[in-house]
């Protein structure tokens, strides 16, 4: 198991938004957490990354109880995330985002006011990333000239630049086109098999594509949790959430 | 005439640059307005005038009057600053306010209300011929300093490292936590930093300008006018925005010597219209 969340809780008021939930992954695990709106996926997903801390309950990332740690702290540890929001270096090539971001997991000190374009390790590295995520062609792009799904893929590359344990990602898909829905489905498809990978998706077909566990909340329950096909044939899931959609 | 006052604006822009350079940086990673910038630039012509007094060494001052405004920054940053970050800017700004009027005092209760000035190093006595006009070696030098330490920083902000996470970290502060960059650690040293380079400022200015209290509330607006028209956040904008309000200023007060004001917010409000954020801004 690489995390465990044991009876996480958080109120926001008087509002529970999440209640005693628990989960537990294994590596190399894709699993989906799905929910209709306010159920709670978007504060699970910030309680893990560490943007947020829980009222109750534990976190625990490889054997070690990491509550008290902060997003960079999680980071260095190998919890990775891309969010929904454009977090991008805009004012930066795709090149340089990546070399930033794979940059962290490499010698520091006096290398510190060494030039990244002199670091082959780095630049290997960065190549490496953008034909991981398709950005090959682009690397010399400022990444707020990229297209919408573009920047969603590069920002599934910085997510992955320091080989994270654990790859977080909220709503990759979120407002894309068809097309672009479909070619991140098939990086992430392709990212699921090296990294554990944890989905908070609102698309349906997505999440079915993806995950090989799906954990559904619904106002800060936990109420199901299977494979796609078990999700699927759920009664509670049907009535719950996607026969709330439907 | 006009190469003498070409070379003022210069090195009044470079001045400008010194002061604005660490406002700007700070502002864009902490988005703290530091009103108290001015006050470090005081303290360092202070700071430098006691060195100078007891040592006799101008240059004992000009090494050591910026490294004691960074060491106090570097408090400042760690009692206060790192408290009032992303908070209501209206405590920012009553906070950092204060810390002005505490400088101050400070300053009159330590070195008394008179006007003090230090003398140019004798390295600089004499003034040098450009062209066919006489201009004192010394603000060469400023002008000098000024470059010396554009350079630096282009160098280590575009092409090192570390200046990578700086800018990462101007740019978005939470992707930069997220990819594990150590935020925290960056902002200490740049504000640091930025104290530091605003005491070089005031050791480097005195020996021209001279050593009072209050010399900081002279500087401040035009050091906040130079952020906002740079663009909050961008070395560039820093040093083109000091150039401009350098000239505009230099040049307004020899062609338009009663509206000599007028002409820096006339620029500033000009550029505002057509470029909102300023001229580079990174934010």
């Amino acid at each position: 198991m690489i995390i465990s969340l044991q009876n996480i809780s958080k109120s926001f008021g008087a509002n529970n938004v999440l209640k005693n939930i628990s989960i537990a992954i294994d590596k190399k695990e894709c699993v989906g957490i799905i929910g209709p709106n306010g159920a709670g996926k978007s504060t699970l997903f910030k309680i893990i990354s560490g943007s947020l801390f829980q009222d109750g309950g534990s976190i625990i990332f490889n054997d070690a109880n990491i509550d008290k740690l902060s997003i960079e702290k999680r980071s260095r540890l190998g919890i990775s995330q891309s969010f929904q929001s454009n977090s991008l270096f805009n004012e930066m090539t795709v090149k340089e985002n990546i070399m930033v971001a794979c940059s962290q997991s490499f010698k520091v000190g006096w290398e510190l006011f060494k030039s990244l374009d002199k670091r082959t390790n780095i630049i290997t590295k960065s190549y490496e990333i953008a034909e991981e995520v398709g950005l090959t062609e682009y690397l010399d792009f400022r990444s707020d000239n990229l297209s919408y799904g573009l920047q969603r893929q590069l920002e599934v590359g910085l997510a992955i630049a320091n080989n994270p344990s654990l790859l977080l990602l909220d709503e990759p898909t979120a407002g894309m086109s068809n097309e672009e829905t479909k070619n991140i489905v098939k990086m992430v498809k392709k990212l699921s098999t090296y990294y554990t990978t944890i989905i908070v998706e609102h698309d349906m077909d997505v999440i079915y594509s993806l995950a090989k566990k799906i954990y559904v909340l619904d106002s800060g329950d936990l109420i199901f949790d299977g494979t796609p096909n078990e999700v699927k044939n759920s009664k509670l899931v049907q009535e719950r959430y996607i026969g709330i959609k439907q | 005439m006009f190469i003498t006052e070409i070379l003022n604006a210069l090195q009044f822009s470079m001045t400008l640059f010194l002061l604005s350079v660490g406002l700007t940086i700070v502002f864009g990673l902490m988005k703290i307005v530091n009103l108290a910038h001015g006050t470090l630039y005081m303290l360092g012509a202070y700071i430098g005038l006691s060195i100078w007094t007891f040592s006799d060494s101008f240059w004992l001052a000009f090494v050591f009057a910026p490294i004691a405004t960074a060491i106090l920054g570097a408090l400042l940053y760690k009692v206060l600053f790192k408290f009032i970050q992303r908070v209501d800017p209206m405590r920012q700004v009553l906070l950092t306010f204060g810390l002005i009027y505490i400088g101050l005092d400070s300053v009159r209760l330590i070195w008394g209300s008179m006007s003090h000035s230090i003398t140019t190093p004798e390295l600089f006595s004499n003034p040098i011929n450009i062209f066919g006009e006489t201009y004192p070696t010394y603000r060469l030098f400023v002008i000098l300093v000024g470059i010396t330490v554009l350079l630096i920083l282009y160098f280590v902000l575009e092409k090192t490292k570390m200046g990578a996470m700086v800018r990462a970290s101007v740019d978005d502060h939470e992707t930069s936590q997220m990819l594990g960059i150590n935020t925290e650690k960056i902002l200490f040293y740049t504000f640091s930093l930025g104290c530091g380079l605003a005491g070089l400022a005031g050791v480097t200015v005195a020996p021209i300008v001279g050593v009072e209290a209050g010399m900081d509330m002279e500087v401040l607006v035009l050091t906040l006018i130079v952020v906002v028209v740079g663009g909050p956040g961008s070395l560039k904008g820093a040093l083109i925005g000091s150039l401009l309000i350098g000239f505009v200023d230099t040049f307004g007060k020899v062609f338009f010597p009663e509206l000599a004001l007028i002409t820096i917010y006339a620029a500033m409000a000009l550029i505002l219209i057509f470029k909102p954020g300023g001229m580079y801004s990174r934010l």
